[in-house]
C-alpha cells in the first residue's frame, strides 16, 4: 500500500535534514502507527504521504503511484484527519460534512450516520464554533471518512478526547480496520499505539530506529518472569518467578496451594520502555 | 461541480463573516454621500468611490477572508479533497467579483449616473476587481495575520493606487501608464469623460496583461506556501 525508501526532507532553507533517509512499508489492512515524542518527523512523514510536503528526496509510492506525479484525484480514495481540526466554526456539524462530501466524485457516506457513530448526533446543526475540542476532533474524523477511503490518515486522533469518549475512538478506528481499510497514525500515546496497531516505527530526530507489533516489542524487550502477590498471615508478599516451567515450581505450587493469591503478572515491558530502551528518549 | 460548490460556499462564508453587511452598509454610505454632494463634484466623486470600491475594498478585504480561512486551518482540509488550487482560487476571485460589481452598480445607480456605452465602463469594472482581488491574493498567500497582510499589502496598495492623482490633475507622469490604475480609471471615466479609441484599447491590453501576470504569480504563490508549505 506504502512504500518509503531513503526518504529525506528538509524544511525551508534549513540544512539540517528533518528526515533522514527514512525506509518503510505499511501494508494493505494494516493499522501503522509513528510513535515519538513532538517535533521527532511523525506529522512531517504523514505530510509527505498525503502529498502535502512534495519536495522530498527519495521515493515514496502510495498505492502504486509515485507521489512525484501525484495529481488531485490522488484524494478521491484517501481520508485525513489533522491534529488541529479543519472545520468551518460559522456553519454547523452537517454543513461542514455536507459541503466537504461534494467535492468527492464517487460514492460518499451518509453525514448523518457518521455523526450518530462518533456521538454528535444531537450536536449534527450545532455551530463548530460551539463545540469543545473533543467534539472538533470526532468531527474532523467523520470529515476524513466521507469518501469511504481505502487509506486513511489520522494525526494524532485522541488528542483532547475524554477516557469515554477515547474508547469511543479507539472502536471507531478499529472499525474502519474491520472494513479492511489502510490506517496510519501518528502519535506520542503509548497507550493508542498498543491499542491500535499492528505494527509500529518508533521515530526520533527524524530517524526510524525500529519497526515491529507492539505486541512483539513488548515480549522481546520483556523478561520471562511473573511477578505474584499473596497473602502470608497478616502480611503482603511478593515473588518474581521464572514463567519456563512454571506449573512444576516449587514456590508457585506453594502460593497456589497454601496462600491467597492476589496477583500475577507477566513481565513484559511496555512499549514507553521499549522506546526508551531503543532510542534513549522519552515520548513526552 | 466542485467549482461550484466551491463558490458557493465562499459566498455563504462572506456572508456569515458580516462581508454583504460590510459591503451594503459602505454602499449605502456612498451613496448617501453622492446624494448629498453639489451636483458638479457629483460626477468626479462617483469615479473615485467607484474605484475605491471596485480596487481597494477587494484589495483589503480578500486578504482578511484568506486568512480568516487560515486562523480556521481550513485550507489544509480542503487541498486534501480532489478539489484543484486552481478551482479553489476561481472561487475566491468569482465569489469577490460578484460582490464588487453588485455594490459597484448599485452606487452607480443610487448615484443616478449613466452612461451611453457601458461596454468599456463594464469591462474595466469586472478587470479591475479581479486584479486587485489578485494583488490582494498575492500577499495573502505568505501573510500570517491580519496585521502581517495590511502592513504588507498597505504599501504597495497606495503605490499602485498612485494615478489617482493624475485623474485629479494633481500629477502625471508617463510612468503612470505602467500602473493598473491608469487603465482602471480610464474605463470607469468612459461613463462620462470622452476618450479616445486608442486610450480604451491601451486600457483593455493594460488590464488583460496585469490579469494574466496576476493569475500566474497568485497561482504559483499558492501552490508554493499554501497548498504545499513549507
Amino acid at each position: 500500500m506504502i512504500r518509503v525508501t531513503k526518504l529525506h526532507f528538509a524544511y525551508g532553507s534549513n540544512s539540517k535534514d528533518t528526515l533522514n533517509g527514512l525506509n518503510f512499508h505499511i501494508d494493505s489492512g494494516e493499522v501503522f502507527g509513528f510513535l515519538g515524542p513532538s517535533g521527532a518527523g511523525k506529522s512531517t512523514t504523514q505530510k509527505i504521504l498525503i502529498g502535502i510536503l512534495n519536495n522530498y528526496r527519495g521515493t515514496v509510492f502510495v498505492n502504486g503511484l509515485d507521489l512525484q506525479k501525484l495529481t488531485s484525484d490522488f484524494y478521491e480514495s484517501i481520508g485525513v484527519a489533522f491534529e488541529t481540526p479543519n472545520l468551518y466554526t460559522k456553519f454547523t456539524a452537517l454543513e461542514n460534512l455536507d459541503f466537504f462530501a461534494q467535492f468527492y466524485a464517487g460514492e460518499t457516506r451518509n453525514p448523518n450516520e457518521l455523526l450518530e457513530a462518533v456521538g454528535l448526533k444531537d450536536a449534527a446543526n450545532t455551530r463548530v464554533s460551539d463545540f469543545s475540542k473533543g467534539m472538533k476532533v470526532r468531527l474532523n474524523f467523520c470529515r476524513s471518512l466521507l469518501n469511504n477511503p481505502k487509506l486513511i490518515f489520522l494525526d494524532e486522533p485522541t488528542a483532547g478526547l475524554d477516557p469515554v469518549n477515547l474508547r469511543k475512538m479507539e472502536t471507531l478506528i478499529l472499525a474502519e480496520k474491520a472494513r479492511g481499510n489502510t490506517i496510519c497514525i501518528t502519535t506520542h500515546d503509548m497507550h493508542v499505539a498498543d491499542t491500535l496497531c499492528d505494527r509500529v516505527a518508533f521515530i526520533v530526530d527524524g530517524e526510524v530506529s525500529l519497526i515491529d507489533s507492539p505486541r512483539q516489542l513488548k515480549l522481546q524487550h520483556g523478561e520471562r518472569f511473573v511477578d505474584v502477590e499473596y497473602r502470608d498471615g497478616d502480611s503482603l508478599k511478593t515473588k518474581s518467578i521464572p514463567m519456563d516451567k512454571l506449573g512444576s515450581n516449587d514456590t508457585f505450587q506453594d502460593i497456589l496451594k497454601n496462600h491467597y493469591m492476589e496477583t500475577i503478572h507477566s513481565r513484559e515491558a511496555s512499549l514507553e520502555d521499549v522506546f526508551v530502551k531503543t532510542t534513549g528518549r522519552s515520548l513526552q | 461541480m466542485r467549482l461550484l460548490t466551491a463558490l458557493g460556499q465562499d459566498i455563504r462564508f462572506q456572508f456569515r463573516h458580516g462581508f454583504y453587511y460590510a459591503y451594503l452598509v459602505l454602499t449605502i454610505l456612498y451613496i448617501l454621500s453622492l446624494r448629498l454632494l453639489p451636483e458638479s463634484l457629483v460626477y468626479p466623486a462617483l469615479i473615485i468611490i467607484l474605484f475605491t470600491d471596485i480596487c481597494a475594498l477587494g484589495f483589503f478585504f480578500i486578504g482578511a477572508i484568506v486568512l480568516l480561512e487560515r486562523g480556521q486551518n481550513l485550507t489544509q482540509s480542503l487541498f486534501v479533497t480532489p478539489l484543484r488550487l486552481h478551482e479553489y482560487l476561481l472561487a475566491k476571485i468569482l465569489s469577490f467579483l460578484l460582490l464588487s460589481i453588485v455594490s459597484a452598480f448599485l452606487i452607480m445607480l443610487g448615484g443616478s449616473v449613466g452612461g451611453q456605452d457601458l461596454l468599456w465602463f463594464i469591462f474595466g469594472a469586472i478587470f479591475s476587481a479581479l486584479i486587485y482581488t489578485l494583488f490582494g491574493l498575492v500577499f495573502a498567500a505568505r501573510a500570517r495575520h491580519v496585521n502581517d497582510y495590511f502592513v504588507k499589502s498597505l504599501g504597495i496598495g497606495l503605490l499602485i493606487s498612485l494615478p489617482i492623482l493624475a485623474y485629479l490633475g494633481l500629477f502625471d507622469t508617463p510612468l503612470f501608464y505602467i500602473f493598473p490604475t491608469r487603465a482602471t480609471l480610464i474605463l470607469l471615466d468612459t461613463l462620462g469623460g470622452d476618450y479616445a479609441l486608442s486610450e480604451k484599447l491601451y486600457s483593455v491590453a493594460n488590464l488583460l496583461i496585469w490579469f494574466t501576470i496576476l493569475s500566474a504569480w497568485v497561482y504559483q504563490r499558492f501552490d508554493r506556501y499554501v497548498r504545499h508549505p513549507v
